[in-house]
């Protein structure tokens, strides 16, 4: 589903983000991306999703080359990625229905169909009794669970959360991930930075360790080295 | 098809919810572009009024030849046939030399004077109106005609046709000048309207960007508030030219026939309110559009 083949980040000022990054992530996976900060996991993640383009190298989501993507195809793209950000990049003049919706209205969806696929998003992240709500009045938990509803009503293949937990209890965001797992399961691919190791372990998913903006270590190939 | 049709109806829900969120503000701006809409298309109204009274009732340029005095009556027939024959002749009237005295005779502060002379002194005359009553047109009739044998002179009663010709000519220019000024001015209106509503967005324009929405998505509802703020200015600008022309009729209609013009200002036609509305779409979409693109640009 995605490969990255020496993917190169460099930002204007000659800052290098991402330096040579090889990889692959196969469909129905589940990938955590963890590292300090600064370690180019939300760059990673900017790229693929289509947010940004690599600066060098080759990154392929669902056999798209991303740099030959003009911008009208990369919002196309986008519309079948499902995005998590960490400030939630809600819309807090409109409702939680409203901004659930937003994705569907993008792709043209609407009336009854669009009522039914929004309840049935915002169920599924618990949020089905506030509705008419607005964002204001949910807590930082609530608001994530938003954001992820917001990214999974348009039933995407791909779900992409940049430190999703980032600002929740430990509760929560176990809450949190534990909706990530229900994707997941369901056959969704799930890619996750994280910088707090402490809420994954080896059993929730692969494992993808990034130093400086080089791969530092990856749970799959550590454990096929192990079995050889 | 019904989902395009429904992105379009959206992008035109949201635009009128923008222009109902500031609408002091909004109809401010909608009255500047309905005056700058208004009142160059009230002036070229008035100047195309005026140039056609200018060519028809009012002062329509004439000629008046004058026969040599020696001229008999064949000499006045042979100019009949000519001027009757003349293609760039519209009409004539001929006065003879005996009508022209008896018409002073009747003048009683004349008839004395009149009756001391032992001959007729006047010309046999013909006053001719020109098919093109432009002051090149006349002139050049005026030289043909002043050719012809026995024709002792050929007036043409032009000077006033030229000033007035020239002074419409420069109203017409000023109008030009100023509806450039306006068309100028309604173009900034939008585009500063259209920029404040994009960066007043500048938050949700982010977040629709980043879920996946096309530029031509970001754009549209900016397109329609532009478009519909237009077509606001071009509605009350008919109104106003409607306002207007009734009120012109209404008080200088008394005022010109006492002079015995007709300057009746007949009300803009339907095909007048469309231009009006095609320049006003015209301008003020590409005003948006312009506007969406540069701050989106700079936004991004």
């Amino acid at each position: 589903m995605i490969t990255l083949d020496a993917v190169v980040k460099r930002y204007p000022d000659g800052h290098e983000a991402l330096r040579g990054i090889t990889l692959d992530i196969e469909d129905g996976e589940m990938v955590f991306f963890t590292g300090r900060s600064g370690a180019g996991k939300s760059t990673l993640l900017r790229l693929m999703a289509g947010i940004d383009r690599p600066t060098g190298g080759t990154l392929m989501i669902n056999h798209q080359e991303i740099s030959r993507l003009g911008s009208t195809a990369l919002a196309r793209l986008r519309c079948n990625i499902g995005l998590v950000f960490q400030d939630h990049k809600l819309l807090f003049d409109r409702s939680v229905e409203e901004n659930t919706a937003l994705p569907l209205q993008i792709v043209g969806l609407y009336g009854k169909e669009l009522q039914r696929r929004v309840s049935v998003a915002l169920e599924k992240v618990g949020l089905g009794a506030q509705a008419k709500a607005s964002p204001v009045t949910l807590s930082g938990g609530e608001l994530q669970s938003l954001c992820i509803a917001r990214a999974i009503v348009n039933r995407p293949s791909l779900v992409i959360a940049d430190e999703p937990t980032g600002h929740l209890d430990p509760e929560y965001a176990n809450t949190i991930l534990d909706i990530f797992h229900s994707f997941h399961r369901a056959g969704v691919t799930v890619v996750i930075a994280t910088h707090d190791a402490s809420t994954i372990s080896p059993v929730s998913g692969r494992i993808v360790q990034l130093e400086d903006g080089r791969l530092g270590g990856d749970s799959e190939s550590e454990a096929s080295e192990f079995a050889t | 098809m019904r989902a395009w049709i429904h992105q379009h109806g959206s992008a035109l829900r949201l635009a009128l919810r923008q222009l109902g969120r500031h609408p002091f503000a909004n109809l401010l701006a909608i009255l500047v572009i309905a005056f700058a809409l208004g009142l160059p298309a009230g002036l070229y109204r008035l100047v195309n009024t005026a140039s056609a009274l200018s060519h028809n009732s009012l002062h329509e340029p004439r000629l008046t030849l004058f026969m040599a005095a020696d001229a008999d009556a064949s000499a006045v027939r042979a100019v009949w046939d000519a001027l009757a024959s003349y293609r760039e002749v519209r009409e004539f009237r001929y006065i003879s030399n005996t009508d022209a005295l008896a018409e002073l005779k009747a003048n009683p502060a004349l008839t004395d004077a009149v009756n001391a002379l032992n001959r007729n002194p006047l010309p046999h005359t013909f006053v001719v109106r020109a098919r093109d009553p432009s002051p090149a047109g006349l002139e050049s009739l005026r030289l043909k005609i002043a050719s012809w044998n026995k024709v002792e002179r050929v007036q043409m009663d032009g000077e006033w046709a030229k000033r007035l010709a020239a002074l419409l000519e420069f109203v017409r220019h000023s109008t030009n000048g100023l509806a450039a000024t306006l068309a100028i001015a309604l173009i900034f209106i939008v585009f500063n309207t259209v920029r404040q509503q994009v960066l007043a967005a500048r938050e949700e324009i982010e977040v629709t960007h980043l879920i996946g929405a096309t530029s031509r998505y970001i754009r549209r509802p900016f397109l329609y508030f532009g478009l519909i703020q237009g077509l606001l200015g071009a509605t009350i600008a008919i109104l106003l030219l409607l306002l207007g022309t009734t009120l012109f009729n209404k008080e200088v209609l008394p005022l010109s026939a006492l002079f015995g013009l007709d300057l009746h200002l007949p009300l803009p036609a339907v095909a007048e309110c469309a231009l009006l509305g095609l320049v006003a779409v015209v301008l003020s979409w590409g005003a948006a559009f312009l506007s969406v693109f540069l701050t989106l640009k700079r936004i991004r």
